[in-house]
């Protein structure tokens, strides 16, 4: 099967790889909808490690998103062959507290599925074929495409988790720090729930999809004034909830200043660092931080309606579909920000 | 001042009595919005008198103790006449106060107790202020028009992705369309009443059955893929509604009462894992926000579910036609003729 390899800074390669066979749960997934998430920065700066560093340092972890066909399985379980699903990301135990209770994304024994099986392929997602254990295959609903089912893993998963953590409804503003594919799944999510929002970006390409979305506007977080146009659209409160999708401090430092007495802030962006000082900006305020990574499989039917509902807004989000060959051009156009989220059709 | 009054010709009318007076906490609201609710049902009551527990309205004169608001305030008149002392008066739940107040002694005043009347009197932290541009129609929904289906949509955690099923589409049912809408919920709704059933819809029910159906259940399952609805309120108080909302629940669903009834069966309750709520009143110490928020945000909405509004005059006729049952919620206007 063809998968893709990753060489050197801002170069990569198409490279033949055998297709994994299906072992006891795993089972063996055609891809049809491989989204990119941030693998970019890895072929920006030649990175070819493993994107789940937690785990598996194999450099052929690359992809961990998608949609497919179950086309081969082991043994009886929760999936036949045909079967439309969404691959979840990462191989996870399947025992611990974590992975029972639905948040296998924070389980600590993560499994090697290439040794696991003996195969010397089927981690990434892109790629035509992948391996996955069976209990972490979503069933795509008759009638949604591949495409909008794959956005349960990153396009709409951490904001997802945010607004289900927070409890996002009518009632909120909600202010989405970062307009990138992440942020604008936040705007979906906030905007399915009937919240305002407004969000913080700096690119105009993206600014026009967020606002396209439901935003209500988008504004600079480098104005000197961006606090006082946040409280000027909330009544003088700030934000109830905010959604930090960015990791950088300057998105941080207006989310934490213009986020309301008792307010939350739900933390999705990584690699960030940011001085917090504890009295002032959580103790006399209120604040309430979470840590998102993915959501809990608990939630998945909670989420499969969302995505059934919101189809037209993924049609707005979802700006680029290329095939497997092309993921070189896919990452180059990343690189320019001049694109929502963007789709593998391997 | 004029206030309504049950009894007399066509059985309600209008006197002339005392204005009210006030002390203590107590401060004068001049009514401009009186949205009636039960009480034609009682209009056939030997006793006359006045009544009516809904308004909205502006502050005209304030007692000596009173703080939370000030003349010129345009509020809504939250109803009863609590305590303000007890665990439930200060968590917001005065509706279940154990020890209310006599406002008429206390303020030794004749009248004011009665909000379909020109003036109406309440103690200053039961008036809820309104935030500029939503007009005293609207904000007066913050009664009886959406309270307890508010309550109903607090209590059972509704929001985006849920499926409310909404028996009876009276104006509190109608009320819970609204306010389940607002929340981008799925709603469904339940009334023998065509006309009821055809405004629910044009608020945005997805869909609105018959109850009287003989396969009212199997039509309410196929709307919900055969699970049935996640969430359901009951507004009839009727016994066959509240026993069909809990046949149609899904496992693990949550119903919400707003009307009692005598007897029903608990047994889907203990085998789907049923959770109910008894609504009344809503919070409005803790979710006046959320409240206007709704309001706010359903202005059109309440435009369609607000069908008919009369001079206090014309109360006679506004009892006629809730008899009738062809009319949403309707709203007496004390000053106007």
């Amino acid at each position: 099967m063809k998968t893709v390899a990753i060489t050197g800074k801002q170069s990569c390669k198409i490279v033949e790889k055998p297709a994994p066979r299906a072992k006891d749960d795993y089972v063996v997934v055609k891809i049809h909808a491989a989204p990119l998430c941030t693998e970019y920065t890895d072929y920006r700066d030649g990175c070819t490690r493993a994107e789940f560093k937690r785990g598996d340092e194999s450099p052929d972890c690359l992809g961990h998103e998608a949609a497919g066909e179950v086309v081969e399985v082991a043994q009886p379980g929760r999936v036949k062959v045909g079967d439309r699903v969404v691959v979840m990301p990462g191989f996870w135990c399947g025992k611990c507290r974590f992975c029972l209770s639905g948040e296998y994304i924070h389980c600590q024994n993560p499994p090697n599925p290439l040794t696991q099986c003996g195969c010397e392929a089927g981690a990434a997602a892109y790629a035509e074929y992948c391996l996955k254990q069976d209990w972490l295959l979503l069933p795509i609903p008759d009638g949604m495409s591949y495409d909008h089912a794959a956005m349960a893993c990153c396009g709409l998963g951490p904001a997802f988790n945010s607004m289900q953590t927070m409890e996002v409804s009518g009632h909120d503003t909600v202010l989405v720090a970062g307009t990138g594919p992440v942020g604008l799944g936040a705007v979906i999510c906030a905007t399915y729930r009937g919240a305002q929002v407004i969000c913080l970006g700096r690119n105009p390409y993206r600014t026009k999809l967020a606002l396209k979305l439901g935003a209500e506007a988008v504004l600079d977080p480098q104005d000197k004034d961006v606090k006082q146009q946040i409280l000027d659209l909330t009544g003088g409160e700030g934000a109830s909830k905010s959604v930090e999708t960015t990791g950088h401090l300057l998105y941080m430092d207006v989310v934490m200043k213009a986020t309301r007495r008792m307010g939350q802030v739900a933390i999705v962006g990584e690699g960030g660092e940011y001085p917090l000082h504890i009295s002032d900006g959580m103790i006399r305020t209120g604040l309430q931080l979470h840590g998102i990574w993915h959501w809990n499989l608990g939630d998945a039917p909670d989420m499969m309606r969302m995505i059934g509902r919101v189809g037209g807004k993924l049609d707005t989000v979802i700006t680029h579909h290329f095939p497997l060959e092309q993921i070189e051009k896919a990452w180059q156009l990343q690189l320019t920000g001049q694109c929502g989220k963007v789709i593998i059709n391997p | 001042m004029k206030q309504a009054v049950m009894g007399g010709p066509g059985g309600a009318g209008v006197e002339k009595v005392s204005d009210p007076r006030i002390a203590d906490n107590y401060a004068k609201v001049k009514v401009f919005s009186a949205p009636l609710c039960t009480e034609f049902k009682h209009r056939a009551r030997e006793k006359s008198g006045g009544f009516g527990h809904e308004a909205a309205g502006e502050v005209v004169e304030i007692g000596p103790k009173v703080r939370s608001v000030a003349v010129g305030d345009r509020v809504v008149v939250m109803p009863q006449n609590a305590c303000g002392i007890c665990p439930l008066c200060t968590s917001g739940e005065h509706i279940y106060c154990q020890s209310g107040r006599k406002p008429l002694k206390i303020c030794g005043s004749e009248t004011g107790c009665d909000t379909v009347a020109q003036y109406v009197i309440q103690q200053d932290w039961l008036l809820v202020k309104i935030p500029d541009g939503i007009p005293y129609d609207h904000a007066s929904m913050a009664c009886c028009g959406f309270g307890p289906a508010f309550n109903a949509m607090q209590s059972m955690e509704v929001t985006a992705g849920d499926t409310v099923l909404v028996s009876g589409l009276g104006p509190v049912g109608l009320g819970a369309v609204t306010v389940a809408l607002y929340r981008g919920a799925r709603v469904l709704g339940l009334d023998p009443n065509a006309y009821r059933r055809d405004l629910a819809k044009q608020l945005g029910a997805d869909a609105v059955f018959n109850p009287l159906d003989e396969d009212i259940k199997q039509q309410v399952l196929a709307a919900t893929k055969g699970l049935g609805p996640d969430k359901s309120v009951d507004s009839t108080g009727v016994q066959s509604s509240v026993q069909l909302l809990l046949a149609v629940a899904r496992r693990r669903g949550r119903v919400a009462l707003i009307q009692s009834v005598d007897s029903i069966s608990t047994q889907p309750v203990v085998w789907k894992g049923l959770r109910l709520y008894g609504c009344w009143h809503w919070n409005h110490l803790n979710d006046t926000e959320r409240m206007m928020h709704t309001i706010a945000g359903s202005a059109e909405r309440i435009d369609k579910m607000i069908t008919h509004r009369f001079p206090m005059e014309k109360l006679s006729e506004a009892f006629d036609l809730q008899v009738s049952g062809q009319c949403g919620k309707v709203i007496i206007h004390p000053w106007e003729a």
